[in-house]
């Protein structure tokens, strides 16, 4: 009986004993399961503020140079800040925050922002090639960022045995305005019903022996059923990729070939399609970005600068050096007889022979303007980084606003890589250019410019050293490209959006809300009688580093009979291919970039 | 009292009888509790560590590549990601562990066949994932916006399997969790 007595109670004491082992360890188990669900929260709640910041930032800045911490626009905050005291976007992606579930107001939780712009620290300059970055995630090139950072303390049921009663949960996450690539090396844009020289809806024309290789991928924006791409003869595409908008087709005829297959794309869901113009490969990489901006204030600094029958002479250039200026051909106008004074002809600028070199000291005052185009023979011409503005043409004397022989030998910048200077900038337009930016320009004038109007561009490379064309894009690797033209690299010759069978808005956005239907220039918006070819016979003396951009509803004619390869991207309306001309577009280092919102860490 | 202790022999009797009823289940169960909650909680944890890796690759994809940035990420640093956030998962014991990317109807994969070949630079772990080389041309593995996931299995050793009759010889049994995040490409 007295050893029954012993024994009873000792199952409770081992149950007891085995109970604290028990709940504790099932308090540990609760403990990070608890604290791996608040902490994935946590991540969320990051993402979304951070994410949500830059958004607002970005939509309120309108364009790169408005992401500055000085422009009042957008908010910086050197140190983390808690979400009580943040501001304006800071504040707006600190909401998401508490949508999410973490309300900094509560004694358990915290948020905090840090943002930046690209050169405030603390931004590091660092990596190589040098990168302007936020701290937390290095070696990615950025113009403005936000961190977000999220506590929470979780209540601790094992821990709390030592006397640590919380526990704190954390997670970070980055957004920045970071540049994303846009896709394809030659991007088509015209559409089904886009009218142009070769048959409507047939974008891609090859009609000699051509050979197009796209290592860097094609994108057609045509759905044309029956030929969207058009192959015959000995023709061949050869790309990574190509990506035809949904429904379109390929015709090859002959012994013609594509490779890869071209493919559909817009249907599945992981291509956005035309629902966000923004990220569709099929719309305009620079959709709503509007045009390249010219500096307003330096052109009206610069000199006007006559050129008597657009003749450019040493008179004017000396030693072959053209300094900065608005240039302009001027005439004795025709049936004077007494007394006659040379007028504003609108004629173009001629440089059929001799050795110029357009020369400025940087390229913010590299401003270039030629009032009825540029015309270059049998000459060695050099163009110094710096923006040169094709400023319209007279039609009695050209029809071309940008012409070059194969006799002429051009040089302008590196085409290797590594070696590129701040780049230039050839804009193919006619004497207003977007919102008359050359307005201040044309005050420079000495009488009455006539009428100009938009000009084709012919760009023709000859058959040897002494006959080739090296000209270099914008590169937004050099410091010295001004921020509003980041988003333009590596642009090298940009045609004016009004000179186009499409019409675009001013801001850069398609005219149409029907991105499928056909939308002519309204003469509200255009001067009418676009021009809008882009003539390139292509050799192998042609060296062209950066991009040819030419909006929607333009076309290039590509001619030429031996190779031609270059770190060139083609952004055009349509394509034809004549002769036997073999056209590689390699990547450029630098491709044409958009620059958007996105988490970095 | 006889009939006392009678009593008491037959109750010391039946204790050792219930224990014996009871206590072989309630262990099994006991046990099983335990095992269920120690899978369920290394699948958790697996899971969530390949979160964190397909997180991490997603803020590393093809703009990375795009000069001047230099970001692009190795198979085997997304490895180290995943081992970083898996604690108490055995890396040699995550097996076939697929870095997948494309389209759903033509994708491409890089596959360790265990998280430890990857970690210590064997396997695909020098290949650029999901982006290209830095440096290197606007195209790479994988595009903006387009998806990647990360599928493993995990392999468990349970104890359960002690108590399955007829397993000969007696050893834990290992079965394979099946763990998968998908995110689409951020940056």
């Amino acid at each position: 009986m007295g050893g029954n007595r012993r024994r009873r109670g000792q199952a409770l004491v081992m149950v007891t004993l085995a109970l604290f082992a028990m709940l504790g360890l099932m308090g540990l188990l609760v403990d990070f399961g608890w604290a791996f669900f608040v902490e994935k929260m946590s991540q969320n709640a990051a993402d979304a503020a951070a994410l949500a910041a830059v958004q607002a930032a970005l939509q309120a800045a309108g364009s790169l140079a408005g992401t500055s911490c000085s422009g009042g626009v957008v908010v910086c905050a050197p140190t983390p800040i808690s979400c009580a005291s943040a501001t304006g976007n800071l504040a707006a992606g600190c909401q998401y925050a508490l949508r999410n579930g973490f309300d900094w107001t509560q004694p358990d939780t915290t948020v905090t922002v840090q943002a930046s712009d690209r050169l405030t620290p603390p931004t590091v300059a660092g990596c190589n090639p040098l990168t302007y970055h936020p701290p937390t995630a290095p070696c990615v090139d950025t113009y403005y960022w936000v961190t977000v950072r999220v506590a929470r303390q979780v209540p601790q049921l094992f821990s709390a045995i030592r006397g640590n009663r919380t526990g704190l949960v954390s997670s970070r996450a980055t957004a920045a305005v970071a540049q994303s690539t846009t896709v394809g090396s030659l991007i088509i844009l015209n559409r089904d019903n886009d009218p142009w020289i070769g048959s409507t809806g047939t974008v891609l024309d090859n009609t000699g022996n051509a050979v197009v290789r796209a290592p860097g991928g094609i994108t057609i924006a045509s759905g044309d059923t029956v030929d969207a791409g058009h192959l015959q003869g000995n023709s061949h595409a050869i790309a990574a990729f190509t990506w035809i908008r949904a429904g379109g087709n390929v015709r090859l005829q002959g012994n013609a070939t594509w490779t890869a297959a071209p493919v559909n794309q817009n249907t599945s869901s992981s291509i956005p399609s035309d629902t966000n113009p923004y990220n569709s490969p099929f719309v305009d990489p620079f959709y709503g970005k509007g045009q390249p901006p010219l500096d307003t204030a330096e052109l009206g600094a610069l000199p006007g600068i006559a050129v008597p029958n657009g003749d450019l002479t040493t008179a004017i250039c000396p030693g072959g050096i053209c300094p900065p200026g608005v240039y302009y051909a001027t005439e004795i106008p025709r049936g004077c007889s007494v007394n006659c004074v040379p007028q504003p002809s609108g004629g173009p600028i001629k440089i059929w022979q001799g050795n110029f070199q357009f020369q400025a000291s940087n390229f913010n005052t590299g401003n270039f303007v030629f009032f009825g185009g540029l015309s270059i023979g049998q000459a060695q011409v050099h163009f110094s980084p710096g923006r040169y503005v094709l400023a319209g043409v007279n039609r009695t004397y050209t029809e071309y606003v940008f012409e070059t022989t194969n006799q002429s030998l051009i040089t302008g910048g590196s085409t290797a890589a590594g070696t590129h200077d701040t780049g230039r900038l050839f804009i193919l337009t006619d004497e207003q250019y977007a919102f008359d930016q050359l307005a201040a320009a044309r005050s420079k004038v000495a009488g009455q410019l006539p009428d100009l109007v938009f000009g084709k561009a012919k760009l023709i490379a000859g058959n040897s050293a002494q006959s080739s064309i090296t000209l270099q894009g914008l590169n937004r690797l050099s410091s010295e490209l001004p921020l509003a033209l980041h988003e333009f690299s590596p642009v090298l010759f940009w045609q004016d959006q009004r000179n186009s069978n499409y019409r675009y808005n001013s801001d850069g956005t398609y005219g149409c809300a029907d991105f499928n239907a056909a939308c002519p220039q309204s003469t509200a918006d255009g001067r009418g009688n676009p021009n809008p070819e882009f003539w390139m016979q292509a050799t192998q003396f042609l060296n062209i580093w950066g991009a040819t951009y030419q909006p929607r509803g333009a076309w290039m004619q590509l001619q030429g009979g031996n190779l031609q390869t270059g770190p060139i991207q083609v952004v055009t309306g349509a394509v034809r291919l004549q002769g036997g001309s073999d056209l590689t577009l390699t990547g450029v280092e630098t491709p044409i970039v958009d620059f958007v919102a996105s988490l970095v860490e | 009292m006889r009939s006392q202790g009678r009593g008491s022999t037959g109750r010391r009797g039946n204790a050792f009888l219930e224990f014996t009823l009871v206590g072989i289940p309630l262990m099994f169960i006991l046990i099983s509790v335990f095992e269920v909650s120690r899978v369920l909680w290394q699948y958790n944890t697996a899971a969530h560590a390949v979160r964190e890796g397909v997180r991490f690759a997603a803020v590393h994809g093809n703009n990375c590549a795009v000069a001047p940035n230099s970001c692009s990420t190795t198979v085997g640093q997304v490895a180290q990601r995943i081992a970083f956030h898996g604690a108490g998962v055995v890396p040699a014991d995550l097996l076939n562990v697929q870095f997948i990317w494309g389209e759903a109807d033509q994708p491409a994969a890089f596959t360790c066949p265990d998280l430890q070949t990857c970690l210590t630079g064997g396997g695909p772990a020098g290949q650029w994932w999901p982006g290209p080389a830095p440096g290197g041309t606007s195209i790479g593995g994988a595009f903006f916006r387009m998806p990647i996931t990360i599928r493993a299995q995990y392999r468990m050793r349970s104890a359960i399997a002690l108590f399955w009759p007829g397993s000969r010889p007696v050893r834990a049994g290992t079965f394979l969790l099946p763990v998968s995040s998908t995110e689409m490409i951020h940056f």
